[in-house]
């Protein structure tokens, strides 16, 4: 019995089991190591030849093709519709590592009820059972009028034609009051994704609002008004990391969880500081090597929450951009792929019309969908299910290779990192 | 060679994949995580 290229195998975080993991379906079993610490072994074991052939954990020839097939049938008919939203283009922050130019401001009417008018042409074709809103900018929160008066059609359109809404937001938090926070509960924003960027210090060093003054008390005194509230949300309590605030995340980390560790709902996610195209990029430092693991690990080891791993790992986690039924509209409604290329012409792939209908240019919008199942080294790879080579259309776009995701290099941590943050594998002793 | 018992029956392991893969779906179904190269 051979083994899929897609079964993988780590040690568990007690060091006790082996855990076997299915990148296919997000099968995973954890078994006693002195059952079976080799795959050959684990398929002697009770009726265990069975279920690793019913779940697909034994190769197959076509195992490549069908993995790719699923993908292309789940692209086409399968995904939410889903729109970025930039109710506000400009921003009252000037962080030092930021790429946006801020040369516009705030949607207008006449988009908004174009962008109504689309969602609504989309969503009676029957064809999506999700409708999913990210808002974002600029800084959405200085157009919360435009967020509330979207979001109230948006539900109302989903009621209609019986159709799930669900909803984000990423903001720099300093402008989330708490008549923000329930408008924006009450509208089903379901996740917050606010950036701390370590101690006050370091925090206020990065994250400056336009006049150069401090932010970091309101944000996190807005944050902890977000706590006081019961309704079911996740706030994603995010740290840009580079070289200059390293060293401070262990404190940074310790102040969390004095301040939110009461609350699991509010989880820490590391990412690195890039070179993202901003005019300050010459004077930022940025680490070498991702963090976003190592440092996740050390969240757990001050007790404090973390962004549970094991969505590094979930089959499907390709870019938005490359999905046919994401958009990204700008204030006036310019439409895009990707929210990073902001200023990049192959970026600009259509227009809103103010009857709601799109001027696309296909060859634009396929630079984005396509390219990643095009390539047949993406396909052949063991961590296809997860990215189908679509982890990140612009890498590919400005640097003509492959976007592996860094988790592909750590895999075998990350499924350790899971056990730990208590993965619900299916345990054999 | 005799087969080593274990503590699970194939019942159970189907229903233990059923659950573990809905509550893993619940935990990743609200989260975009945004902006500057959001996957690499």
């Amino acid at each position: 019995m051979k083994r899929s290229r897609y079964v993988l195998q780590a040690p568990s975080f007690d060091g006790a089991s082996t855990i076997f993991y299915n990148l296919r379906n997000g099968v995973g079993f954890k078994v006693k190591s002195d059952l079976a610490t080799r795959f050959d072994e684990l398929a002697k074991l009770g009726p265990m030849e069975r279920v690793l052939e019913k779940y697909k954990f034994v190769h197959s020839e076509n195992e490549a093709q069908d993995v790719q097939d699923e993908y292309l049938a789940q692209k086409q008919h399968g995904q939410p519709l889903h729109l970025v939203i930039m109710p506000h283009q400009n921003c009252n922050f000037r962080c030092v590592y930021c790429y946006e130019k801020f040369d516009k401001n705030k949607m207008d009417a006449q988009v908004e009820n174009a962008v109504v008018r689309f969602v609504e042409q989309r969503l009676q074709t029957g064809q999506y059972r999700v409708f999913s809103v990210s808002w974002f900018g600029g800084e959405p929160l200085l157009a919360t009028d435009v967020i509330e008066r979207l979001s109230i059609q948006f539900r109302e359109l989903c009621a209609k034609y019986n159709v799930t809404y669900t909803a984000t937001l990423t903001s720099n938090g300093y402008g989330l009051d708490e008549q923000t926070i329930d408008m924006l509960l009450a509208n089903d924003v379901k996740s917050f994704q606010i950036t701390i960027d370590g101690t006050q210090e370091c925090h206020d060093h990065q994250r400056l609002l336009k006049g150069g003054q401090p932010t970091y008390e309101r944000i996190v005194k807005n944050l902890g008004m977000l706590s006081t509230k019961s309704a079911p949300f996740i706030t994603i309590v995010r740290m840009n990391v580079g070289a200059d605030n390293l060293h401070f995340v262990e404190q940074h980390i310790e102040e969390m969880k004095q301040l939110f560790g009461h609350d699991s709902r509010f989880q820490m996610f590391f990412k690195n500081i890039g070179h993202w195209g901003g005019e300050h990029d010459d004077e930022v430092d940025i680490c070498s090597e991702n963090i976003s693991v190592k440092l996740t690990s050390l969240t757990l080891d001050h007790e404090m929450n973390a962004l549970p791993i094991a969505q590094q790992l979930k089959q499907g986690s390709t870019c938005y951009a490359a999905s046919p039924h994401s958009f990204v509209f700008g204030v006036d409604g310019m439409v895009y792929k990707c929210t990073v290329a902001l200023y990049d012409e192959r970026n600009h792939v259509g227009q809103l019309q103010e009857d709601g209908t799109l001027e696309l240019v296909d060859e634009r919008m396929r630079l984005w969908t396509d390219a990643g199942v095009a390539d047949r080294g993406c396909k052949e790879c063991f961590f296809s299910p997860v990215c189908h080579g679509d982890s990140c259309p612009l890498v590919r776009l400005e640097e003509g290779r492959r976007p592996c995701p860094d988790t592909k290099k750590k895999v075998r941590e990350v499924l350790t990192l899971m056990d730990r943050q208590g993965h619900p594998f299916i345990e054999i002793k | 060679m005799e087969e080593k018992k274990v503590n699970i029956s194939e019942e159970q392991i189907d229903q233990a994949v059923e659950t573990a893969l809905t509550e893993t779906d619940e935990e990743g179904s609200v989260t975009v995580n945004f902006g500057c190269g959001s996957a690499v």
